[in-house]
């Protein structure tokens, strides 16, 4: 109960500006001020709060800008060595650990296209899990075939092979550092990001124009890795604006940004980077069968200055990327990432 | 300390420029804040749905007919009956009874389309179905009675193009039950293909209440 002697005294009515400059400071701990935008209806208002401790605005928006939630864990597997090592690249639709029935890891590598492929099973499939003729995903590529026969228990060859290019690691030891996935209606899957929604934020060349800048917070779950390295997660953000057209179809961002970097792209933005050790098995902790799906340990960024260069566009479109290490022949999966934006003064 | 109302009338004109007030309706409340250029209450933004290119949203849209979209599909396959992957709607609840306190809806739409064919042309569209507890979709496949077609934005065919429409009043009409459903629907008005690739779409939205309508 207040005492005689209490009064309440109203929280001092925000300040409220269009830039950073006209805002100024804050009055006390916990003051609210406010940037507005634009030209109602069109207006966009930007919230902060006096944190006194720091002599900073931190705005009260929390924008959660990349959400990947685990419909399908994102998999970098059905990729070419060639983008994944080292290089930043975008997730792929579906998960081959995830495929139902029959599939396993190239034994022995080759250069596609070539005529035979040796694949190790996991030991409840043998040459009469897979039908007589078809077409396999290896990695992403896809290769036909004519016949298949087994060579051992848990190990099989496709032959009369054809199509697909580019090496492919196998690995005798039965770790499967080459998905190969019979291909069917049901598991195609192809490039994109699966399981990611992204929210596009506003405004976003005004604010900074105005004073403000932009913290990142990112975390997720990656898996281990069964040759010791890691993954590595980062946005990149498109900076458009309204009706923009992407023109060329060269500067569209594509799943590998190295070689893609187009100008409208800013990034990558604060990284988190997965365990480097393997987690053991998911299904079998320990060991490392072809079928097994490594385990995922959380990883979580705190706060983080903005590093992606000053966006001079409205809107930023953000897009997840992973990067393995240069020496990496595994695949790398993540999931239940979130990538969330705040606006602060410098 | 901080006025509650249950009703924009109860609101009243803010006393200074960003006072924040309370209003509550059905069993909702929510925080707003005072415009005095705009003479309103605006209500801090939310997004009802968002979406990131999972490999893309295709529909093999009807001409002129708003039709739901059953992406993902691809050149390889796709993956059939996992439709609507990876675009995530949030219901609004108790629309009904904003609507009644004199609350109305404003949104704002960004998107990024990617048409296969120059010289196609769509509508998006977020389409709220109005439902109470128990109430049954018949059909996702056209817009339906009972839906409400919101904001709409238009591509003129170019490929790999963005369409904003920045805050505007809503076209939905008064909603009458608890919940405001969101879902993607578009539109085809012509052109040599039929199918529309969405890169991202956000759909957000926030309640406006003007006391001196």
């Amino acid at each position: 109960m207040a005492s005689w002697h209490a009064v309440n005294v109203p929280d001092a009515a925000p300040k409220i500006a269009s830039t950073l400059a006209a805002l100024g400071t804050g009055q006390y701990d916990g003051h609210i001020g406010i940037i507005r935008l634009g030209t109602y209806p069109d207006i966009h208002t930007e919230e902060f709060v006096w944190n006194a401790s720091t002599s900073k605005w931190i705005g009260s928006s929390e924008y959660q800008v990349v959400t990947g939630n685990d419909a399908w864990a994102m998999d970098w597997a059905r990729q070419p060595l060639s983008r994944i090592r080292n290089k930043w690249c975008r997730p792929n639709g579906g998960v081959s650990w995830q495929i139902i029935g029959p599939h396993g890891g190239l034994y022995t590598g080759v250069t596609l296209p070539a005529a035979t492929l040796v694949v190790q099973v996991q030991s409840q499939y043998n040459a009469a899990s897979f039908a007589s003729a078809g077409q396999l995903l290896v990695r992403d590529q896809l290769v036909s075939y004519t016949g298949v026969s087994d060579v051992t228990t848990g190990r099989i060859q496709f032959t009369g092979c054809s199509g697909g290019s580019g090496a492919m690691d196998g690995n005798s030891s039965g770790s499967t550092f080459t998905p190969v996935i019979p291909f069917t209606q049901a598991n195609g899957g192809d490039q994109g990001g699966w399981g990611t929604v992204g929210v596009i934020v506003d405004h976003v060349a005004e604010m900074f124009t105005a004073g403000f800048t932009l913290e990142e917070r990112l975390d997720g779950f990656i898996n281990g890795t069964t040759d010791l390295t890691s993954l590595e997660l980062a946005a990149f953000y498109l900076n458009m604006n309204a009706g923009e057209d992407l023109g060329a179809a060269s500067n569209y961002p594509g799943l590998d940004v190295t070689a893609d970097l187009v100008p409208n792209l800013l990034g990558p933005g604060v990284k988190i980077t997965g365990p480097a050790y393997d987690m053991g098995g998911y299904s079998q902790p320990g060991t490392h069968k072809c079928e097994d799906e490594r385990g995922f340990e959380r990883r979580t960024s705190a706060w983080t200055a903005w590093s992606s260069g000053t966006p001079t566009k409205r809107f930023l479109w953000p897009l997840l990327y992973g990067r393995h290490n240069i020496a990496t022949k595994s695949n790398g999966e993540a999931y239940s990432v979130n990538l969330s934006l705040r606006w602060v003064s410098p | 300390v901080t006025a509650v109302a249950t009703s924009v009338a109860g609101l009243g004109i803010g006393d200074y420029d960003g006072q924040r007030k309370i209003i509550k309706y059905g069993a909702e409340q929510r925080g707003v804040r005072w415009n005095n250029a705009a003479g309103v209450w605006l209500s801090r933004p939310q997004p009802s749905l968002f979406y990131h290119q999972s490999w893309w949203t295709d529909v093999h849209a009807v001409s002129g007919a708003w039709t739901y979209l059953t992406g993902p599909r691809n050149a390889t396959g796709g993956i059939p009956g996992q439709s609507d992957f990876a675009w995530n709607p949030l219901a609004i609840h108790r629309a009904d009874a904003a609507y009644a306190a004199g609350l109305r809806m404003q949104e704002k739409v960004e998107w990024l389309l990617w048409t296969w064919i120059a010289g196609d042309s769509y509508d998006l569209a977020t389409v709220y179905f109005d439902l109470d507890q128990g109430d049954v979709i018949s059909t996702l496949i056209s817009a339906t009675a009972g839906s409400h077609i919101g904001t709409q934005v238009t591509s003129d065919g170019a490929v790999r193009k963005t369409r904003t429409t920045g805050w505007a009043n809503s076209g939905i009409p008064t909603p009458n039950k608890a919940l405001l459903a969101p879902h993607l629907y578009a539109k085809h008005n012509g052109g040599i293909n039929n199918d529309v690739f969405l890169e991202w779409v956000s759909v957000h939205w926030r309640w406006v209440g003007d006391p001196t309508p």
